[in-house]
């Protein structure tokens, strides 16, 4: 059983991927991203788009995490959002074969620049430790932190798929009067 | 009046602001005697920003911008004397170095941008030349943003509307001018005193 996580244009997907006599993929939320919009009509303004994907992935996994080396705060005239993760891993549990649970990475997702009016993901493989893993839970005592974190050394950063990138976040301008 | 202004918010030269402002030549004969009024700044400072408080999901910002400024002014305007006489006065400055600050509140709405904007200039301090006039302005305004259209891939094209009001303080360092004259849109003899209230619209190409 894996968690999987995939970012389809602007939406984040959460579902499980079981191998029962075939693959069975049960979706466990969608996280929407999609406009400014939203975010106000939903409460979930900037700020806290990042605690809500985690929300959704803590509450999904018994050791995950959110992997964003990049924030900051909201720019007005860059009309980009410097508190928004450039980044994400979302970690959780893998089976061995002998039915050991190790933890594994799920699912890495990049945002193209500083995107967030509509911002596109994709995913990516990371292939270095990530400098700053907030929010990990590393079981109930979370004793499997140490696990967790050794885990995440071996990957190697690679972009595998590219979205279109829809919104390009503003570095200045010019005008008359 | 007639501006032009860019402004960069990111990367190295993030905060770099300029601004050139033309206040077209206007005439009017009063009494046989000819009085005009025209000048130009152009400015250049950098933009030092605090983010005050973040509510509904829009960080309102601080902005505060230094800056150093070149007036050109010519004017011919009524005055009224020491002792109490009409007359008129001519003013002139010719790139006279000043400097100015400007503090502003910027926020976003998911419909536009606002700028809520207040600045005060003094040029003519250092005398240069014949320049032997010292002009103040003070004044404040609101800009809103809004964004209409892509014009190109990396291109987006806004409308400005805008509103301001200014004063204008002209001071002449010769002893048969009074100290200090204000001026004016309306002629009421023989010493002008007005505040200067403007709106309009402009047009903003965000890159």
């Amino acid at each position: 059983m894996n968690l999987v996580v995939e970012g389809r244009n602007d939406l984040i997907h959460i579902s499980i991927e079981m191998h029962l006599k075939g693959k069975i993929v049960v979706e466990l939320a969608k996280v929407s991203l999609k406009s400014s919009k939203d975010f106000i009509r939903k409460g979930i303004h900037s700020k806290t788009v990042l605690e809500l994907i985690t929300a959704h992935i803590l509450s999904l996994s018994p050791i995950s995490g959110v992997y964003y080396p990049d924030t900051g705060k909201f720019d007005a005239r860059r009309k980009g959002n410097r508190w928004m993760p450039k980044s994400l891993a979302i970690l959780s549990l893998g089976a061995t074969n002998d039915g050991k649970l190790i933890p594994r990475v799920a699912g890495a997702l990049k945002r193209k620049k500083n995107a967030i009016f509509e911002p596109d993901w994709h995913r990516i493989t990371l292939s270095a430790p990530p400098l700053f893993v907030k929010n990990i839970k590393g079981g109930p005592d979370n004793s499997m932190a140490p696990a967790l974190n050794a885990a995440l050394k071996p990957f190697n950063s690679k972009i595998l798929e590219e979205a279109e990138n829809r919104f390009k976040p503003r570095n200045g301008y010019a005008g008359i009067r | 009046m007639l501006g032009l202004f860019a402004e960069v918010v990111a990367g190295p030269l993030a905060g770099l602001r300029w601004n050139w402002d033309l206040g077209v030549e206007t005439s009017e004969t009063i009494n046989g005697e000819s009085y005009s009024y025209s000048w130009s700044r152009a400015s250049l400072g950098w933009a030092v920003s605090y983010d005050l408080i973040e509510l509904f999901g829009t960080m309102f910002v601080l902005d505060l911008v230094p800056r150093l400024n070149l007036l050109d002014l010519d004017t011919k305007l009524p005055t009224e004397r020491v002792d109490g006489t009409a007359g008129s006065t001519q003013f002139v400055l010719e790139n006279a170095p000043g400097f100015g600050i400007e503090g502003a509140l910027v926020f976003a709405t998911p419909f536009f941008l606002t700028r809520g904007w207040a600045a005060r200039d003094v040029s003519g301090i250092i005398s240069i030349g014949e320049n032997r006039s010292t002009i103040t302005t003070a004044k404040g305004g609101l800009d809103l943003y809004w964004d209409l259209f892509g014009v190109a891939d990396s291109l987006d094209f806004s409308l400005l509307t805008f509103a301001a009001v200014e004063k204008i303080s002209i001071e002449r360092d010769e002893s048969e001018v009074s100290s200090e004259l204000t001026t004016t849109d309306s002629e009421s003899g023989s010493k002008l005193a007005y505040i200067s209230a403007f709106f309009g619209l402009g047009a903003t190409l965000r890159w």
